[in-house]
């Protein structure tokens, strides 16, 4: 197929079919609109419609049929538009939703229909995809164990993802969890991975920021964007994940590794309840509807690591859930958690504090854990979260400036500055081997008598200077076989003692 | 007592309702019909009795003819 054609091959081809057309009458099978309002278009008629079609209201309306009763079909519109009479024709079109997919979209910013928004022309699709498909079977599927790293110190060292995984983002409002999900895209520059951000009911401004961010970090190169912002209609809303999915799964099984983004769920959830309730289908808890659950698991089910025999390409998902004063046990996020493989929690009081990113490592988990940790990796990260346990323990007696033993001392020092080094600012993406070189120092106690707020800048300026090095084979040799050598280990952290001696002077 | 909802893009006139309503008259018995104008569709008539639509309507034609160019140029 030809991108583009000449002008005077189009006029040829245009007059050629008009001659030959014959013009024949259309019967299709149709309904006539009895009442609309509020998004929702009640339609008598349409007998054989499926549940979830896509239907078409006189000129360019459309709306999909969820509401399917015996003389009465209820569908939510897909158009603000408030020209929707009575006694309208609506037709079936007898298909689901579907959404263009392919690597022209790479780079650029879509509706949930698929329509581009960011003003650069049409978009050329190699496929269109259904909107909502079934997720790959478990003989589909592989184990979960090569890494995705997000490029933050607390992350993949202590919560790792690995590629085909859940995780999901969950806090506050205003506690960096969209800071975290745009980083991790920015981390995959030149990491072959491509990824989807997904913006459900934001702040038009808001997503203008991200853009303008991924621009900046030379990010859209590899991402598209999916938005629907909080001023368009709630059906639009409630489609835009599985816009966003089922752009992403065409990659996916074309053997590529993405990520995904849902920013964020919650307000997703209030997007389905207010269809939901417009419909009049029975509210339950806190009003949400009795498929509240199955809007998110089957969406998620759809990430995945596909088998090495259709092509090993994977789906990786961070959904974001903003919870109200912390409270992680309400319904939205107790179905997520439950549906997701681990979470990271950010709190509000870490990040007033200065901690950033303001993540919780206590309650934060990921459920795939070490196996999505290369070898150097899992060697240095072993006791961690252990000492962050018992540093956070501690601290309450150090409030006492009493005469703590050597013991509690040891431990809170180490732990100030553990915690210093898992502090990260944002675009400042850290490779897995600097990382690990990091906290190889780290674990060895060798700062423990350094000021915690040394403790960025002393490490920075080593890894420049090991990186500059001779001694720099150690580092191509940790990136290059992600194994880190006993050798190894004892040469950096001699090198090291030698730099910090060096510094005394 | 069948419901037929005939749109056309223009109001019709009277002489004009009532041969269509005979005709009708003879396929369907007793009929109520509602008519409906709506300029987007251009021209034609379509006629829908609460199942089926028959379209023949300017409009779904221009449609047709629309999507028979972008299939015979995109097939060159």
């Amino acid at each position: 197929m030809k991108n583009s054609h000449e002008p005077s091959e189009i006029i040829r081809t245009m007059l050629k079919e008009t001659g030959a057309f014959k013009k024949e009458s259309d019967v299709r099978p149709a309904g006539r609109v009895l009442s609309s309002y509020d998004g929702v278009v009640m339609i008598e008629g349409l007998l054989d419609v499926k549940n979830g079609e896509l239907l078409q209201i006189s000129g360019d309306n459309y709306a999909i049929a969820l509401n399917l009763e015996t003389d009465v079909t209820g569908a939510i519109l897909l158009s603000s538009s408030n020209d929707i009479a009575p006694g309208e024709i609506v037709y079936s079109t007898g298909e689901i939703i579907k959404v263009p997919s392919g690597d022209n979209l790479l780079g650029r910013v879509i509706d949930p229909l698929g329509n581009p928004i960011d003003g650069k022309g049409i978009i050329q699709a190699s496929s269109y995809r259904d909107i909502e498909s079934p997720a790959p079977a478990i003989f589909d599927r592989a184990k979960v164990d090569e890494p995705l790293y997000t490029g933050i110190k607390a992350i993949d060292v202590m919560i790792p993802i690995g590629k085909g995984q859940r995780e999901l983002i969950i806090g506050d409002r205003q506690t960096g969890k969209t800071a975290i999900a745009i980083d991790a895209i920015v981390n995959q520059k030149g990491k072959d991975v491509i990824c989807v951000y997904v913006a459900i009911g934001q702040k038009t401004s808001s997503v203008a920021r991200v853009i303008k961010d991924l621009s900046q970090q030379g990010a859209m190169d590899y991402t598209i964007i999916v938005s629907s912002t909080a001023g368009q209609p709630a059906p639009l809303q409630y489609l835009t994940p599985y816009t966003g999915t089922a752009v992403a799964e065409d990659f996916m099984y074309r053997g590529k590794d993405v990520l995904i983004v849902y920013d964020d769920l919650s307000k997703h959830a209030v997007a389905y309840r207010t269809i939901s309730l417009l419909l009049k289908r029975p509210s339950g808890r806190e009003a949400y509807p009795g498929d509240i659950f199955y809007i998110h698991s089957r969406l998620l089910e759809r990430s995945a690591k596909l088998s090495h025999r259709i092509g090993g390409g994977s789906l990786t998902a961070l959904p974001i859930v903003e919870t109200l004063d912390g409270d992680i046990s309400s319904y939205i996020p107790t179905n997520v958690i439950s549906i997701t493989d681990g979470q990271i929690y950010l709190e509000s009081d870490l990040f007033n504090s200065g901690l950033r990113p303001a993540i919780n490592v206590g309650l934060s988990v990921s459920r795939v854990g070490g196996v999505a940790q290369s070898k150097a990796m899992r060697r240095v990260s072993g006791k961690i979260r252990l000492n962050l346990a018992q540093y956070r323990e501690m601290l309450v007696f150090a409030r006492f400036d009493a005469d703590l033993d050597e013991t509690t001392k040891d431990i809170l020092k180490h732990g100030a500055v553990l915690t210093e080094a898992l502090k990260q600012i944002q675009f400042r993406p850290v490779s897995m081997t600097d990382m690990v070189i990091e906290f190889l120092i780290l674990q060895n106690n060798l700062l423990d008598n350094v000021n915690p707020k040394n403790v960025d800048s002393i490490l920075t300026n080593f890894l420049q200077f090991f990186k500059n090095k001779s001694s720099s084979k150690i580092y191509d040799r940790i990136s290059t076989y992600k194994e880190l050598s006993q050798d190894d280990s004892q040469c950096i952290l001699d090198e090291f003692k030698n730099y910090i001696t060096g510094l005394r002077i | 007592m069948r419901k037929l909802t005939i749109t056309t893009s223009k109001e019709l006139s009277l002489e004009k309702k009532a041969d269509i309503e005979g005709k009708l008259r003879k396929k369907y018995g007793e009929i109520l019909t509602i008519y409906r104008v709506d300029e987007a569709i251009v021209g034609g008539i379509i006629v829908f009795d609460g199942e089926i639509a028959y379209d023949g309507s300017i409009k779904t034609q221009l449609s047709k003819l629309k999507e028979k160019f972008v299939s015979e140029l995109e097939s060159q």
